[in-house]
């Protein structure tokens, strides 16, 4: 079984160090052979990168859902055929999740989408919305793969409005701690996405 | 209430090196830059967690080339249309169509696509399986389109062979109406998502009832 370990080593001094896990293109070929406890674990990861994409195109969370299961469907049935010499685990399943998306989207019959609603991107062309999709498939899978102390306090002091004081009296660490975590997690995160662009 | 700081120094302290700075910079700008994940719901889950234990819509192929045989004897299709009990206690439609290659591929290149019954949303689920089609650079595929006239009309999903030149168990959906097309083909997309000739080619059976 092939392992990838996550490149952390390059940051003297950094407090974390390497955690091994299994790369998300071993995880889809255990999928193609069947292997349900893969599939398990790439919905854990790629659950909410899914959905949040599905969101962006859909705009109703119904629907998002719906596409979601579909994509994962779509993930069980078609795992064979990928490929890792030919692209990340990441880029494969976010081909899989875009193109089940947009088949949820035209199968409105009382609305012909020739393209998919991508809400945040109101005013972009559609070459800057599909970079913004790729960026927030890009962030939301690699936070997935992030120790939970890291992305918990990522996520606070991202997206809660929280400042640091307030997510360490939420969390009831110290600040020193969530200073210590936030940079441990930013490190973590820059190296997840410099992997998932290759 | 207040958010992050806008300096990324008070955020992870004011001990960190510049050039471990640099790097955290990108990943602080990649979140500042992306909206927060949604929390996907336990029905959610459950519903996808059960996807390994379901039976594929229709059987796996080989059921359905079963039922496709017996099927066919019975109507005596000529193009391979049979009719058998799907899983949920009514009938359904199963085709075979093989797509040929075209003077643009070589000649051994086929497709063999398998559509199975249409789903509760009007989803026409297909798996092909490829063979005799030249392995592409990384950043090209292969993709089955529907065709109107001359025209690639509507996308069916995408493929690569491997070094022998085959695929196998492509998994495809059209939630299309058959009759509305003429042609599946399947052709080679580049990276600036020109198309080539059509490489692979087979007639689209008019049915949209099942």
């Amino acid at each position: 079984m092939a392992i990838a370990l996550v490149n952390t080593g390059s940051i003297a001094g950094a407090p974390f160090g390497p955690e091994p896990q299994t790369s998300d293109g071993d995880l889809i070929v255990k999928v193609g052979h069947g292997d349900r406890i893969a599939f398990e674990e790439l919905y854990r990861r790629f659950a909410r990168p899914v959905l949040g994409l599905a969101l962006r195109m859909l705009g109703d969370h119904g629907r998002a859902e719906d596409a979601s299961q579909e994509t994962f469907a779509a993930v069980w049935r078609s795992a064979k055929s990928y490929r890792p010499e030919r692209g990340s685990g990441s880029a494969w399943l976010f081909a899989v999740a875009r193109h089940a998306i947009i088949d949820r989207a035209r199968q409105r019959v009382d609305q012909v989408v020739d393209e998919p609603i991508e809400e945040p991107s109101a005013e972009a062309g559609p070459a800057e919305a599909a970079e913004q999709a790729w960026l927030a498939w890009r962030v939301h899978s690699a936070l997935e793969r992030l120790p939970e102390r890291e992305r918990v306090v990522l996520e606070l002091a991202y997206w809660s409005g929280l400042s640091q004081s307030e997510v360490a009296s939420y969390l009831d660490v110290p600040l020193g701690t969530v200073k210590t975590r936030t940079r441990a997690g930013l490190a973590r995160l820059a190296t997840h996405l410099e992997e998932a662009r290759q | 209430m207040s958010g992050p700081s806008d300096d990324l120094r008070e955020l992870v302290g004011a001990d960190v090196p510049q050039d471990e700075l640099e790097l955290l910079a990108d990943a602080d700008a990649a979140l500042r830059a992306t909206p927060a994940p949604p929390e996907e719901s336990e029905t959610l889950a459950k519903r996808v967690l059960a996807i390994p234990g379901q039976r594929s819509r229709g059987g796996d192929r080989r059921r359905a080339l079963a039922g496709l045989a017996i099927a066919a004897g019975f109507a005596g299709a000529a193009f391979g249309i049979g009719l058998w009990a799907g899983g949920n206690g009514g009938p359904a439609f199963v085709e075979e169509v093989t797509l040929a290659a075209t003077a643009s591929a070589p000649e051994a290149a086929e497709m063999t696509l398998s559509v199975r019954e249409r789903d509760d949303a009007g989803n026409w689920n297909m798996s092909g399986d490829v063979r005799g089609l030249p392995p592409l650079p990384d950043d090209h595929y292969y993709e089955v389109w529907l065709t109107k006239g001359d025209e690639l009309a509507e996308s069916c999903g995408r493929f690569a062979v491997d070094e022998d030149g085959r695929a196998d168990n492509v998994w495809l959906n059209a939630p299309y109406r058959f009759s509305e097309f003429d042609r599946w083909v399947a052709v080679e997309v580049g990276p600036d998502g020109t198309t080539s000739d059509w490489l692979l080619d087979g007639p689209v059976a008019q049915r949209d009832a099942a």
